[in-house]
């Protein structure tokens, strides 16, 4: 099979691969390269923005974001030759990158409002209809970054903007993604009851797409069992779980899974997801991932010290948390990931230029830690 | 506008709202022609079905008059004339027609089905339910006349007209007991009312009823029956062969499909009987299912694609159901618990033939599993009694060519999850007699940890190329002594590349060295490598990525002692041509591997090759 062949069998095999899965993103990667040493410029590009889409969907963004940096650069190189649909689809990823870097405290805040400003050019650039898309981003930018005020002024523009339901031409998230937004803030901010309201039009199937109602059901079950509503919390919990079981999901998910079990009672269950999902914040740069992930550590292994102060599991060698023999102390425990989450939520606050992620904190302790 | 409704609970302005009004109630004032419009017009995908709802009221009739009267030979004539210039198509079935006032309750009352009250009991033995489907008829005809009978009851004559009104009179002249329904074509659709069109409809929806249809043209003396037999799976047969023979022969038929082979379904305990055939051609696990399914022997549709399991893509059924509940149109049917249920039976059987075939005739299995591999691979992740069964049968890449897996004797399987490893490590797999499994390919990596974390009973070891230097004979202390220099300048050369070297004895003799790249070398040069192509404002965003790679996270290249090559470069004296040779391998080892070479790395090959050409030229 010569290399040209080789490769056309590669996009074929990427085909018939699960959507996003890690298979797929395997092959696409084996692809790239190939295609990238025949110099094959369109495949490459194809094939780059398919693995970013894999890659992205898997939460694996540093991974994507030098591909991604690669594809930005062709938009202003003339002779990289991209269709519409491609120009357009590099436009269309923009903002999840532009999302997600408040995510890492070592990106400087200069550095992700200089993005920031680059992603609006080009945006208006492309056409006067993604305005309301850039407001709405704009909002969730600050928001991460915990600039609340600036983030609100964003979104009252966002709100008091025609919104059109026309996404490739807004450059928009769906209905769905934006609601499943809406819900997901309701809930930072400890707004239950409106949490729920909003999430009717995704729990009664009006609304959903690709990633709702799956990444909604979890923040459901939070506002449920908050409200006291312990059958309705325990039906979505179940279904997030059913919907989710094979799929690579973020650790911030698992943040609420473990949320949902302690403030429940089921820290059995809790410590199973902590002993399966620690090994990913070792080695991972997304340091809110593990922010969140260790605050609901804090959480299940302060619930288990009311009742023991020893508790067995399974993690492999590491210098973060390891015991040889798997017997773990409790009260070490909590100490070790309060210092921890601590010392990341002081990273993101000397980026940030303020206390979000300290107070943020306080409120999920506070939230969710049940009461004695 | 979302917030407003927040602050404003719907209940408490429902509660203002009834403290201002008086209640009083009305009837809602139904506009009977749109109504039928609707129904006759929107609810059904063609007009064809209207001989679908004909039939079904036959049928019906005939069932309720055998309830009573069980000697009873039940028969459905159809009939074409010319009215005018237009066909007029006439069905009359011998069943037990209807009264004055059932037809003032069932015909002139939209949604009041003749099977809700009366023999409730039995409702189920019925195919009709909603009480519309006459109302289908006004799709084709812009009148519909009934004339029936009931035993001890006058025969009556309706006339339904589309405008919502109707016409009701007793007939003085005497009708045999039965229906008799009159449809004249709308000027649109004669040509639907054609013999050729009529029988083929009556065939399609009607070829498995139970009580005969029979059909003539109005100057003709005969009737010509349109189903004389009952499902190929009902029928008996001389032998098993010619039984065998005519179910695939019916499959060409139905699909146009020449199938090699089908299960035959019968689960009476959720009222279902069909045959399964197993296509024969590959098919995506996500193309949708067609399965073409009878509701108590009445055709409800031919592209039914939730009756079965997903990863029942590779079968196309046809089956007569009794306990599913069809929508109002008839031409789905309700997802519900029951369905749900019914899906996982039917799973089961299919699922049932495959263990069977895996231990009566594993040729067959292989040969099904030839045809859809990649799908079978694909379900197998997910569902994991499938994994179990299919697994043994599923065809890997190895050293030895492509392998069933239980054919693979070795007693650890061992495989390399990149088709570029693959390819650097088979020789020396080889060499050293062991079987590698190339799992590079689609889902075979992800199958084999499955089968690594069930019980299989060998182990499953997934390796790359350390594991391999790892694995490779160490020098003896005087073999190693006589690198020493060599090792030296090649420690230099090639940490510039963020790459140790390694010197080590392995087979096969005539490969040269292997190389291992560890992933944090990999994602530093992915983005040295980007940062490289992006513009200024990315490109100091990649920078908070870029981190150190420390000496023991660097790449590996192997040397092989035993290397005639090797050998002739640890003699080599003169350092500086060493060192292009030893820069020019290492862009060679990059590339072999399918790595992307950068510009760097380029011109490092480049600069080294021309070096070795002007030595060369200058020492001719």
């Amino acid at each position: 099979m010569n290399d040209q062949t080789e490769l056309l069998a590669l996009q074929e095999k990427a085909n018939w691969a699960e959507k996003h899965s890690v298979e797929k993103s395997d092959i696409l990667l084996q692809a790239l390269r190939l295609a990238e040493s025949l110099q094959d410029t369109q495949a490459t590009t194809k094939i780059r923005g398919e693995y970013i889409d894999c890659l992205s969907f898997q939460g694996r963004t540093v991974e994507a974001y030098p591909h991604f940096s690669i594809l930005i650069s062709q938009l202003d190189d003339p002779n990289a030759n991209l269709g519409m649909m491609e120009e357009l689809s590099i436009l269309w990823k923009y903002k999840w990158f532009l999302n997600s870097l408040p995510k890492f405290p070592n990106i400087p805040k200069a550095q992700i409002l200089d993005i920031m400003g680059d992603m609006e050019r080009r945006y208006l650039q492309y056409g006067v209809l993604t305005q309301s898309t850039v407001y709405y981003y704009k909002d969730s930018v600050y928001s991460a970054m915990g600039d609340l005020e600036t983030a609100q002024e964003y979104r009252s523009k966002y709100e008091a903007s025609e919104i059109l339901d026309l996404n490739w031409l807004t450059l928009s998230d769906c209905d769905a993604c934006i609601c499943n937004g809406k819900v997901d803030d309701f809930v930072l901010e400890g707004n239950w009851e409106q949490a729920i309201q909003f999430a009717q039009p995704i729990l009664s199937g009006e609304k959903k797409c690709e990633s709702v109602p799956k990444s909604t059901y979890f923040k459901v079950a939070l506002a449920f069992v908050k409200t006291g509503q312990m059958d309705e919390a325990a039906l979505y919990f179940e279904k997030a779980v059913q919907l989710l079981k094979d799929e690579r999901i973020e650790l911030d998910s698992h943040r609420r899974s473990i949320c949902y079990l302690v403030y429940t009672g089921q820290w059995e269950r809790a410590l199973a997801i902590f002993e399966q999902h620690f090994p990913k914040t070792l080695d991972t740069l997304l340091k809110s991932d593990v922010f969140h992930f260790y605050s609901a550590g804090v959480l299940l292994f302060r619930y288990i010290a009311r009742t023991q102060h020893q508790v067995n599991m399974r993690i492999p060698d590491n210098p973060f948390l390891y015991q040889s023999d798997g017997s773990y102390n409790v009260p070490e425990v909590v100490q070790l990931l309060d210092t921890a989450v601590q010392e990341i939520a002081a990273q993101f606050d000397n980026r940030n230029e303020n206390d979000y992620y300290s107070r943020v904190l306080t409120g999920f302790y506070a939230h969710f830690m049940p009461v004695e | 506008m979302l917030k407003e409704l927040s602050g404003t609970p719907f209940c408490s302005g429902l509660r203002y709202i009834k403290k201002m009004s008086k209640i009083t109630t009305h009837n809602f004032q139904v506009h009977l022609g749109g109504v039928l419009d609707v129904l006759a017009n929107h609810l059904y995908s063609s007009e064809k079905v209207f001989i679908r709802e004909l039939l079904q009221n036959a049928c019906d009739a005939i069932t309720a008059r055998q309830m009573t009267d069980t000697a009873h030979v039940g028969v459905i004539h159809v009939e074409l004339h010319t009215q005018g210039d237009h066909p007029l198509l006439v069905i009359e079935d011998n069943g037990v027609g209807l009264s004055e006032e059932d037809v003032k309750q069932f015909l002139s009352s939209i949604g009041s089905s003749s099977k809700k009250e009366h023999l409730s009991s039995q409702r189920d033995q019925f195919i009709g339910q909603f009480g519309i489907g006459l109302l289908s008829c006004f799709m084709v005809s812009d009148n519909i006349t009934l004339m029936t009978r009931a035993q001890g009851h006058p025969a009556v004559k309706w006339v339904g007209k589309v405008d919502g009104t109707y016409d009701l009179s007793l007939l003085e002249s005497d009708l045999d007991i039965g229906t008799k329904v009159y449809i004249s074509a709308k000027a649109e659709h004669k040509a639907l009312f054609s013999v050729k069109n009529i029988q083929k409809l009556l065939r399609h929806y009607g070829e498995i009823l139970p009580f005969p249809i029979e059909l003539r043209e109005s100057n003709e003396e005969q009737y010509q029956c349109i189903n004389p037999e009952p499902a190929v799976w009902e029928r008996s047969f001389t032998d098993k062969g010619t039984r065998r023979l005519e179910i695939l022969r019916y499959g060409i038929q139905i699909f146009d499909t020449p199938f090699d082979d089908f299960l035959e379904i019968n689960l009476p305990e959720f009222g279902v009987s069909g045959v399964a055939y197993i296509l024969p051609y590959s098919a995506n696990v996500n193309t949708q299912q067609a399965h073409r399914v009878y509701l108590k022997k009445m055709l409800v549709s031919t592209t039914i694609d939730n009756i079965l399991p997903e990863w029942c893509f590779f079968v196309r059924t046809v089956l007569n159901v009794t306990q599913l509940r069809p929508t109002a149109s008839r031409e789905r049917f309700y997802e519900d618990t029951q369905l749900d249920e019914f899906r996982l039976a039917l799973g089961a059987v299919v699922r049932r033939y495959l263990f069977s075939l895996a231990q009566n005739d594993p040729e067959k299995l292989a040969k099904i599993i030839g045809i859809h591999e990649q799908s079978f691979k694909q379900i197998a992740l997910r569902d994991d009694d499938f994994f179990q069964m299919i697994i043994p049968f599923l065809h890997f890449q190895t050293t030895n060519g492509p392998q069933m897996l239980r054919d693979i004797k070795d007693t650890v399987l061992r495989h390399v999850p990149n088709v570029d490893e693959f390819r650097k490590m088979a020789p020396v797999a080889t060499a050293g007699n062991m079987v590698l499994i190339n799992s590079g390919y689609l889902y075979d990596a992800a199958l084999l940890r499955k089968l690594a974390e069930s019980n299989y009973t060998k182990n499953i070891e997934q390796l790359d190329a350390k594991h391999f230097l790892d694995s490779f004979g160490e020098l003896t202390m005087a073999e190693k002594e006589k690198t020493v220099v060599f090792m030296q300048l090649a420690k230099t050369v090639l940490s510039m590349h963020q790459c140790m070297p390694d010197m080590k004895k392995f087979e096969p003799d005539n490969l040269p060295m292997l190389y291992y790249m560890s992933g944090a070398v990999d994602r530093d040069r992915t983005i040295r490598t980007a940062m490289t192509q992006s513009n200024p404002l990315w490109n100091s965003l990649l920078s908070n990525f870029v981190g150190d790679v420390s000496q023991s996270q660097y790449s590996i290249l192997c040397f092989n002692y035993n290397n005639p090559v090797v050998q002739r470069l640890l003699e080599m004296e003169h350092k500086d041509l060493l060192s292009n040779l030893l820069q020019v391998l290492y862009v060679n080892a990059l590339m072999l591997g399918h790595h992307p070479v950068n510009t760097k790395e380029l011109h490092v090959f480049n600069t080294n090759i021309l070096n070795l050409v002007d030595w060369v030229s200058q020492n001719k």
